[in-house]
């Protein structure tokens, strides 16, 4: 296939996306707060000041002061070194939740909502029976059928979310279908599996990248919880929910031990969030006020 | 439902047919049959589609395609829908470029392609082809369609309604350069229209549809001179012309195809109507001149080819 770029002299999606970034504190808020974990994440290793593993009994529980920021934990762990380095099980969690969905939700969603007939009622009728059931509650299902641990974890969450991309998919593709560029690619002779990836796919980018961002919280959050009642992430890894969970038994007396992680969690997912929020105001062409 | 039936017409090599109806009077349907372009639900339930001596009703669907774009173009209705939005201009004319020239470098692809958008008129080619539909005007959009629809050099060239969403003053624009693009080609054309002035200006033949079928197929200089269907007679009596005082509206409207009235479709409407055409299908009927006409005014003169 030959493939030829054109490149437009002025892009228009940069200075556009700056300037509405720009009236928007919250989604500013939002960047900063990813921006600031996933620089944790890169360089966890040069910037925490213990090995998240390494046990000091002779100083466990000890509250926040100079030498421990976040304090410790009942086995003398560096609290901050942990929360530093749960930020890359956060990200894992999140990237890979997220991208397991999109492969599975996408190209149901795009056959489904193109197809249309029993395909598409098959398909749909399976998402109703996922989506069916609370996303948090399918998920200890799933993950107490087939054990804990990180992978389990992820792969229930994905599990529960793809459907929600298969719908969000098939609603754009049935809408796009009816495009005359669809008709005028068959007219030219395309083919039915080229029209659903090369010409509707495209189109349904951002919706999906919306979806997906705000799934980035929402799985890092679904996680924390599996943790937290003992099914996802085990001790010892350095995972804000596990920690939580730990920290709970002591809560009456290391109140650091569960306020630290919880809020690495909080800021995370809110991060997240307003980030996805802002997307679909800027990706939502109705709000843009030009063609 | 039967959308279209009994539909039959020939369009000679570089020659221009022009179909007009009302809205839902059937064109579009034809149009999209002969690619074999009806979705779901609709189903082509017969006839033949030859085109230089092939059926294109057989043909297996692999074989469809190589005659989609390559030997039969379309241009649609609605150029604002029928660019990609997600991708550039340029980028979605170099594809059909390279489709259908396997071999051509890519330096070549880039060239021809804005040597295309020079063809249909587009002035600052480089920077239209870098543009994203969206940036572009309606007759833009639609002299790229073009472009695109000829640029494998097609045998035959459907257009349907191609100027119904654009200005009139683009309008005669666009059809003037599908005249003279569809001449330097040498296209034949199927230009699907509501609009009598229109076929006058591009075609050499018109067919009158109406409900479904054709009821009055001849060349177009006899349609404005001796139109011989009522249906074709209140039609041009409905166009604007200098002088003509006022209009005269066809009472009613077209039929709902569910519930076709019997025999003539036409008979609830027509100030003609007798007896007969309540009660009895009128065929196509050749007449003396050359023209085929489906009315009970105009009895068997030779031996009507069966439609």
């Amino acid at each position: 296939m030959n493939e030829v770029k054109f490149r437009a002299r002025t892009p228009l999606k940069a200075p556009f996306a700056i300037r509405l970034l720009r009236n928007s504190p919250l989604a500013i808020f939002g960047v900063a707060t990813i921006a600031f974990n996933i620089l944790m994440a890169i360089s966890a290793s040069s910037i925490s000041p213990y090995d998240p593993y390494a046990m000091q009994l002779g100083n466990k529980l000890q509250g926040p002061d100079a030498a421990h920021i976040f304090g410790t934990d009942q086995l003398g762990r560096d609290i901050l070194t942990r929360v530093i380095w749960g930020s890359r099980v956060s990200f894992e969690i999140g990237v890979v939740v997220v991208a397991l969905s999109l492969f599975v939700g996408i190209p149901l969603g795009l056959v489904s909502g193109y197809a249309g007939g029993w395909l598409d009622e098959g398909i749909m009728r399976v998402t109703d029976i996922f989506l069916a059931f609370p996303a948090l509650v399918l998920a200890i299902f799933i993950q107490a059928a087939i054990g804990p641990g990180l992978t389990n974890a992820m792969f229930s969450i994905a599990i529960v979310s793809w459907p929600t991309y298969a719908r969000l998919v098939r609603g754009s593709a049935m809408s796009i279908k009816q495009n005359e560029f669809i008709e005028a690619a068959r007219a030219v002779g395309e083919g039915k599996l080229r029209i659903l990836f090369r010409h509707i796919f495209p189109n349904v980018l951002s919706p999906i990248t919306v979806q997906s961002t705000l799934d980035m919280g929402g799985a890092v959050l679904t996680a924390a919880g599996l943790s937290f009642i003992g099914f996802g992430v085990q001790p010892p890894t350095a995972e804000w929910g596990a920690m939580v969970s730990t920290g709970r038994d002591y809560i009456a007396f290391a109140w650091w031990m569960t306020a630290f992680p919880g809020l690495a969690i909080f800021l995370f997912v809110l991060g997240f969030n307003l980030l996805g929020d802002w997307l679909n105001d800027f990706l939502n062409p109705r709000l843009r006020g030009v063609e | 439902m039967k959308a279209v039936d009994g539909v039959n017409f020939t369009v000679k090599r570089a020659s221009a047919l022009g179909i007009v109806g009302e809205t839902g009077s059937g064109k579009t349907v034809t149009a999209l049959s002969v690619l074999r372009l009806i979705q779901e639900p609709g189903k082509i339930v017969g006839g033949t589609v030859n085109f230089e001596g092939r059926d294109l009703m057989s043909l297996s669907e692999q074989e469809i395609r190589e005659v989609r774009g390559r030997e039969i173009s379309m241009i649609f209705q609605d150029p604002n829908t029928s660019l990609n939005p997600a991708f550039r201009v340029g980028d979605q004319i170099s594809e059909l470029i390279a489709r259908f020239n396997k071999e051509i470098r890519t330096g070549d692809v880039n060239r021809e392609a804005a040597s295309w958008l020079q063809a249909v008129g587009i002035p600052d080619e480089k920077r239209r082809l870098a543009s994203y539909p969206h940036e572009l005007s309606g007759g833009t959009k639609q002299r790229i369609m073009i472009a695109m629809a000829l640029l494998s050099k097609p045998k035959l060239l459907i257009a349907d309604e191609p100027t119904t969403s654009l200005d009139v003053t683009v309008q005669a624009q666009i059809l003037a350069l599908i005249q003279k693009l569809k001449a330097e080609i040498g296209t034949s054309l199927l230009l699907i229209t509501h609009n009598l002035g229109v076929v006058a200006e591009m075609c050499d033949e018109v067919a009158i549809m109406y409900a479904g079928k054709i009821v009055e197929q001849s060349p177009v200089h006899d349609i404005f001179t001796h139109p011989k269907h009522p249906y074709t007679k209140m039609l041009l009596e409905a166009v604007p012309k200098p002088g003509r005082k006022r209009l005269i509206p066809i009472p009613g409207t077209v039929p709902n195809l569910i519930n076709t009235p019997p025999g003539c479709a036409f008979h609830p409407r027509c100030p003609r109507a007798m007896d007969v055409c309540s009660k009895q299908v009128p065929s196509l009927t050749k007449m003396g001149d050359g023209s085929f006409v489906a009315c009970h005014l105009y009895p068997d003169e030779e031996n009507a080819p069966k439609v």
